[in-house]
């Protein structure tokens, strides 16, 4: 069985990945372990009610988790998909998050694929081409229309 | 009546109906403010009135008659009546004035006071018991102030009215502009879309209003006709193709025979493949006829209820015949029991052929190694996924497989015509539904179909 490190916005589009995962890892059994950045929260307060499980929880979509749940019926080879969060700032921080997850393959977008929106969340990309082992670029093709002036009154003017 | 006439009329009435209801509301509430102020400055008035009746026998009357008049402050038309009365019996000791009703009379016996309003006038009653005789003050005068701030009170308002809905209608009719021009875009991008460039989308805009949805509604419609003008299109120029190379090879064998005297081995050597190619046009020509009668009929494209896993074992049977050693392992674990969930609606050859082009790539592509089938279903779709472990498609060039006769720099030297992937695209498209090609180079080709079962179909449709 292999654990393979994915990168993930909580998008559906960024689920991709792990069909590459699965095409670049044939007869191979996987882990899946979607992470995803998030700035852990600057206050004694709310670190101390600050549950990893509870905010990845609060992220996950409807959909996400439907094409998630297909995703694991498609594929036989996909054994487990979990979650988890790097709220590291640095590539020491990271070296140690890989290390503690023992990952053995990460598959990550070739373009400016994840978006992270928010103060709290980013793109854990570039840390893990940096400081990961065994990393595989994909390209991926986005199909979805990122819309812009979203609060603009021109666009409310003009409907 | 135009639509945009429509809105700001609609618009203007239902701003006049709530102005006109505000408006009266501010002018009724000011108006009976203002007399009930009134009324209350009569009252005191009438009160001092009666002290100075009291005290008529204590005080130099004239005097005091001369301070109230001089300093403080006399009302308009102010005029006041004092009647001795008997509060007990409730009779008055000298008659009434006739010009005020007797309920007003009535009123200030029961209640001590009373205020009545006769045109411009307003009358204060108020009745004193005093031990040297009863007696009732009834003070009048006209609100000249009042008047002039109710006049002028109304007069604004209306003139605000006016002027509001003025402005009203103006900021209305362009907004209503405003909110119709995408419309009057959509209907002139529509009136420039011909035949020779259905390719041409309308914008979306921001793609959240009722508008994008319209124009991508239109793009739909214009992308499922395009597909149908293109798989007629390419079905013409890929059928005109197929059957002239038999033709050609044909008219070359015939000319060689002719071109001198050959012996009788020779003759048989060259009809014999005459016959072979006469009966390749043969086998085209029937499938084409076939292919007429079933789909492209006057009606269009035959519709049927499918068992998508009956369509694959199928398809699967047909291979076993065409490449005998493939590899293709079905996998119907996850299939779900219920019918309905596995059937969709759709053309029964259109879908043999695109499904058999992806198969039959995926044995081709992969030297005839594993190729796995899964079929599922998940919320109204099925998805299909065929997963080989061929030689892949660079990632560069995942973009272009779409394209008719576009070919992976990889796969020239296997037999093709880089028809079947475009082909498949458009039918799946056709078919409502969604193929997605994951690919990379020398490690596999994942290829995943969704398509809407009946029931989602169905849902589609309405």
């Amino acid at each position: 069985m292999k654990k393979v490190l994915i990168p993930t916005d909580f998008s559906v589009e960024s689920l991709q990945l792990v069909e590459y995962a699965i095409v670049n890892n044939p007869n191979t059994d996987l882990r899946i372990v979607l992470v995803a950045g998030y700035k852990q929260p600057d206050n004694r307060w709310a670190l101390t009610h600050f549950i990893k499980s509870e905010v990845i929880h609060k992220k996950l979509s409807d959909d996400y988790i439907v094409a998630k749940r297909s995703l694991m019926r498609e594929h036989a080879c996909i054994k487990a998909i979990s979650f988890d969060l790097f709220t590291g700032k640095n590539s020491i921080a990271f070296q140690n998050f890989l290390e503690i997850i023992e990952i053995e393959d990460t598959i990550v977008p070739k373009n400016n694929f994840l978006k992270c929106d928010g103060s709290k969340w980013f793109d854990i990309t570039k840390y893990i081409k940096k400081n990961a082992q065994n990393v595989t670029e994909v390209l991926i093709e986005t199909s979805m229309e990122t819309p812009h002036q979203k609060f603009s009154l021109n666009n409310l003017l003009n409907l | 009546m135009q639509l945009r006439t429509k809105i700001t009329t609609v618009f203007i009435v239902l701003t006049s109906l709530f102005f006109t209801a505000i408006f009266v509301l501010i002018y009724y509430v000011s108006k009976n403010y203002t007399e009930s102020e009134f009324y209350l400055r009569l009252s005191q008035r009438a009160t001092i009135a009666a002290e100075a009746y009291q005290k008529a026998d204590e005080l130099n009357i004239d005097i005091y008659e001369d301070i109230r008049i001089k300093h403080l402050m006399t009302l308009p038309n102010e005029k006041e009546v004092i009647y001795p009365v008997n509060a007990t019996t409730k009779k008055p000791l000298i008659a009434f004035d006739n010009y005020l009703p007797d309920k007003f009379y009535q009123k200030i016996f029961n209640d001590n006071y009373a205020e009545f309003k006769k045109d411009n006038y307003f009358y204060t009653g108020l009745l004193f018991r005093d031990v040297e005789g009863d007696f009732i003050v009834v003070l009048s005068a006209t609100d000249l102030y009042g008047f002039a701030k109710n006049d002028y009170l109304r007069n604004t308002l209306i003139i605000a009215f006016f002027v509001s809905i003025i402005f009203i209608f103006i900021l209305g009719n362009y907004y209503a502009k405003q909110a119709l021009s995408p419309i009057s875009r959509i209907i002139n991008e529509v009136n420039s879309i011909r035949a020779e460039n259905l390719s041409q989308r309308l914008e979306t805009g921001n793609g959240k209003d009722e508008l994008a949805e319209l124009s991508r509604t239109f793009n739909n419609m214009l992308e499922r006709l395009q597909l149908s003008f293109d798989l007629q299109s390419n079905f013409i120029n890929n059928a005109s193709h197929e059957l002239r190379n038999p033709l050609t090879a044909i008219l070359g064998q015939t000319e060689v025979a002719l071109d001198r005297p050959r012996s009788t081995e020779e003759y048989k050597h060259i009809l014999s493949k005459i016959d072979n190619e006469a009966s390749r046009l043969n086998f085209l020509i029937n499938g084409l006829l076939k292919l007429a009668k079933t789909d492209f009929d006057s009606k269009g494209i035959v519709i049927d209820a499918l068992r998508i896993d009956e369509l694959i074992m199928d398809l699967k049977q047909n291979l076993d015949i065409s490449i005998p050693n493939n590899n293709i392992v079905l996998d119907f674990e996850e299939l779900p029991t219920r019918e309905s969930e596995i059937t969709l609606m759709g053309s029964d050859s259109l879908l043999r052929v695109a499904l058999n082009n992806i198969l039959e790539n995926a044995c081709k592509f992969s030297q005839n190694s594993q190729v796995d089938i899964k079929i599922i279903s998940d919320g109204g779709y099925i998805l299909l996924s065929v997963n080989d472990k061929g030689v892949g498609i660079p990632e560069g060039e995942l973009k272009n497989i779409y394209e008719p006769f576009f070919r992976a720099s990889n796969v020239r030297e296997i037999d093709g015509f880089g028809f079947g992937l475009p082909l498949a695209y458009r039918i799946i498209k056709m078919h409502s539904g969604e193929i997605r090609v994951i690919s990379q180079k020398d490690k596999g080709t994942l290829v995943k179909i969704k398509l809407p079962n009946k029931k989602m179909y169905n849902n589609l449709l309405n």
